[in-house]
């Protein structure tokens, strides 16, 4: 089992997988196998093109880490770096405390789940997901435990010995990634393991995917374009453009305070209300126009004359017929009402900026507005962020 | 109702140029059986003697199954050499690749009276003159650009996802070349292998130059035979020509018919 790893440059990480592989220590699929990662200045150029620029994250063991960002930014080619694919051009990689970088992605023992899933088309689905149990020489006995134990899983029974054309997207998803996990690497990597899936399935698979994570302990980076996936599934997400991470943290953190009119932008909808800083009675204020605005944030440190864009979230405002005193508050005129569903989004012109969109929920899905209404439009203070530019 | 008397002539046309292109290769087949020492299109004394002749014909037999020996050699040959070309140039920047391809082409492009012509210089210096060697070796040559070709386009074809997943379940280069990349490039070498036997069984030019007196293939018979004895043999002879190189490709049909069905 040691051409696993190689034992000189790995020992920790050989002896592990030797365990993990042939199934000692544990004899069921248990949690707690997850390895920790640190990326480390890692960079891609082709040619003089730049895909990634030096960058630096951790994942912390059994964690499950999103790399999120549009299309060209770098996402899987970070990936295919740490699973060693592709060569990085500088920097490196560590599992669980070792450098990965020089060794070939066949001895690297992570499980990867491709975009398009990559299912070998002439073999079952049983076959696909024994694939790696017969790279590490189990025998026969438990690969059939262990195929029919994963299968199980992820909710596959029966359908081993199907071929992948046999088999729905969704289905075919389950079986990626029940060959990515069948010999429990410590990492799993996720290429927008749901992309290919329609939204109702991929709703459904995010949950199943994060129980699965949760459940096995599997340290996870995956990658997604899809801002709403990155959100639901992650314990942090890392915010790429461009090449380089824009922002990272957990998901409530940099959804709730965005650093760049990039992420806030990205990262769901935003009100972004641009201004400079000017005081007033020793506190900083929004100022627009030559009007102050909205009350920012002392603790700032904010100077005066800063160019700022001010962030707040459509479902941080509430719209009222009447002034609220405890909070920043506007009198508008709503622009048009648009019906979503679970809410009704208005546009409303504040007379100082671009109309600003707030999301109420919707009662029977009437709007209690209407366009032309005039409206009290407010949000705590605690609700906006403000970016320096 | 012009516009279908326009397709119905254009029908006939092309029906009329397939009919004139194949006909006299089919008819060769009723020619063959015939005892009349004469060439007939409808045999006049329909019968299988000329084939009984030909069966017990040691110099035909030697002569067919030597062609049946070289043909499989250079077979063998063109495809290992052509895989291994098709993953090499794959693997190459793309100026480099043009080069090489150009290269691994030429013998298709280059008039093959031109390649006897040089291959018979240089085999005379190395003595390979009537050797099978020899004519396998450039059996395997002139075959060489159509393995090349089918086994590059399918590999080009294939996802490269495979390869990486292949990898990332803990298998090696080899092992992935084994257990990934060949069953699904295994169509494609069936094409090629049967493709590269029937380029050597039927070939001419290069045999005439390079074969000697003990070493003729089946072809280069049939043309001594053409040349100086109008023999009743010959129509036999040559539906062996068309039919041999027929039951190497069946096998690889059917196999492409099945697999088909099962995916
Ligand atoms: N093999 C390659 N050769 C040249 N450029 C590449 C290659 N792979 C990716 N790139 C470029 O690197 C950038 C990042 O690509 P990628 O990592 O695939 O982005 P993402 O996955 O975020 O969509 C893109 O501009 C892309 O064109
Ligand atoms: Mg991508």
């Amino acid at each position: 089992m040691t051409r696993v790893v190689s034992p000189s440059t790995s020992k920790g990480l050989a002896t592990r997988t030797k365990e993990l592989a042939s199934g000692q220590g544990r004899s069921s699929i248990g949690a707690g196998a997850g390895a920790d990662v640190k990326v480390d200045r890692i960079e891609k150029r082709f040619g003089s093109h730049v895909a990634v620029q030096p960058t630096s994250f951790e994942v912390p063991a059994g964690k499950l880490v999103t790399l999120v960002g549009p299309s060209g930014s770098g996402k899987t080619t970070i990936l295919k770096m740490i699973a060693g694919f592709e060569e990085p051009s500088g920097g490196c990689v560590l599992i669980s405390g070792v450098d990965v970088t020089h060794i070939p992605a066949h001895k690297r023992n992570l499980g990867f789940v491709f975009q398009q899933y990559a299912l070998f088309p002439h073999l079952t689905v049983a076959e696909n997901v024994a694939y790696a149990l017969k790279m590490r020489r189990v025998s026969r006995a438990e690969i059939r435990t262990r195929v029919s134990e994963t299968l199980n899983l992820v909710r596959l029974d029966g359908l081993g010995e199907r071929y992948p054309s046999q088999l729905s997207g969704g289905q075919q998803q389950r079986v990626a990634m029940a060959r990515a996990i069948v010999f429990r690497p410590p990492l799993l990597l996720m290429d927008e393991p749901m992309s290919a899936l329609d939204k109702r399935l991929r709703d459904e698979m995010q949950y199943e995917i994060r129980n699965l994570q949760q459940k096995l302990g599997i340290t996870t980076i995956a990658v997604t374009h899809d801002q709403s996936e990155a959100l639901v599934m992650s314990d942090v997400i890392v915010v790429l453009d461009r090449g380089a991470i824009e922002q990272s943290g957990p998901p409530q953190q940099v959804y709730k305070h965005p650093r760049s009119e990039f992420v806030a932008t990205f990262l769901g909808e935003s009100n972004i209300l641009k201004g400079t800083v000017a005081f007033h009675e020793g506190k900083p204020w929004l100022a627009a126009g030559g009007v102050r605005r909205v009350p920012l944030v002392e603790s700032d440190g904010f100077r005066d004359g800063d160019v700022v864009a001010y962030v707040v979230r459509p479902e941080s405002i509430t719209v009222a017929s009447e002034k609220r005193d405890d909070a920043v508050t506007f009198v508008g005129r709503v622009v048009d009402t648009t019906f979503t569903g679970d809410a009704v989004r208005l546009r409303i012109d504040l007379g100082w900026s671009e109309p600003i969109v707030a999301k109420v929920l919707s009662r029977h899905g009437i709007s209690l507005f209407q366009s032309g209404e005039e409206v009290a439009v407010s949000w705590s203070l605690a609700d906006g962020t403000s970016i320096r530019c | 109702m012009s516009k279908r008397l326009f397709e119905a002539g254009l029908a006939v046309y092309g029906c009329a140029v397939i009919a004139f292109l194949i006909l006299p290769i089919i008819v060769i087949i009723p020619m063959s059986f015939n005892a009349a020492p004469v060439f007939e299109v409808i045999p006049s004394q329909p019968s299988f003697s000329q084939y009984q002749r030909l069966f017990n014909s040691p110099e035909w037999l030697t002569v067919l199954w030597r062609s049946v020996e070289i043909a499989a050699s250079a077979m063998v040959t063109s495809t290992i050499i052509g895989v291994l070309a098709a993953l090499g140039t794959l693997r190459l920047g793309s100026r480099a690749r043009s080069l090489f391809e150009a290269m691994l082409i030429s013998p298709q492009i280059v008039p093959s009276v031109v390649i006897a012509a040089s291959a018979y210089y240089v085999f005379a210096l190395l003595g390979l003159i009537g050797s099978i060697a020899g004519i396998v070796i450039m059996h395997a040559l002139i075959a060489l650009p159509f393995v090349l070709i089918l086994v590059q386009s399918r590999l080009q074809s294939i996802n490269p996802d495979f390869a990486q997943a292949s990898a990332s379940l803990g298998a090696a280069p080899l092992q992935t070349f084994w257990l990934i990349t060949m069953p699904q490039l295994r169509l494609a070498l069936i094409g090629a292998a049967v493709l590269a036997f029937h380029v050597s069984f039927d070939e001419v030019v290069l045999s005439l130059f390079l074969s000697g007196a003990r070493t003729k293939t089946l072809p280069v018979k049939l043309w001594d035979s053409i040349m100086f004895e109008v023999s009743p043999l010959l129509p036999a002879i040559s539906a062996l020509v068309i039919l041999i190189p027929l039951l190497v490709i069946a096998p690889a049909i059917w196999l492409q018919r099945r697999s088909k069905a099962n995916t």
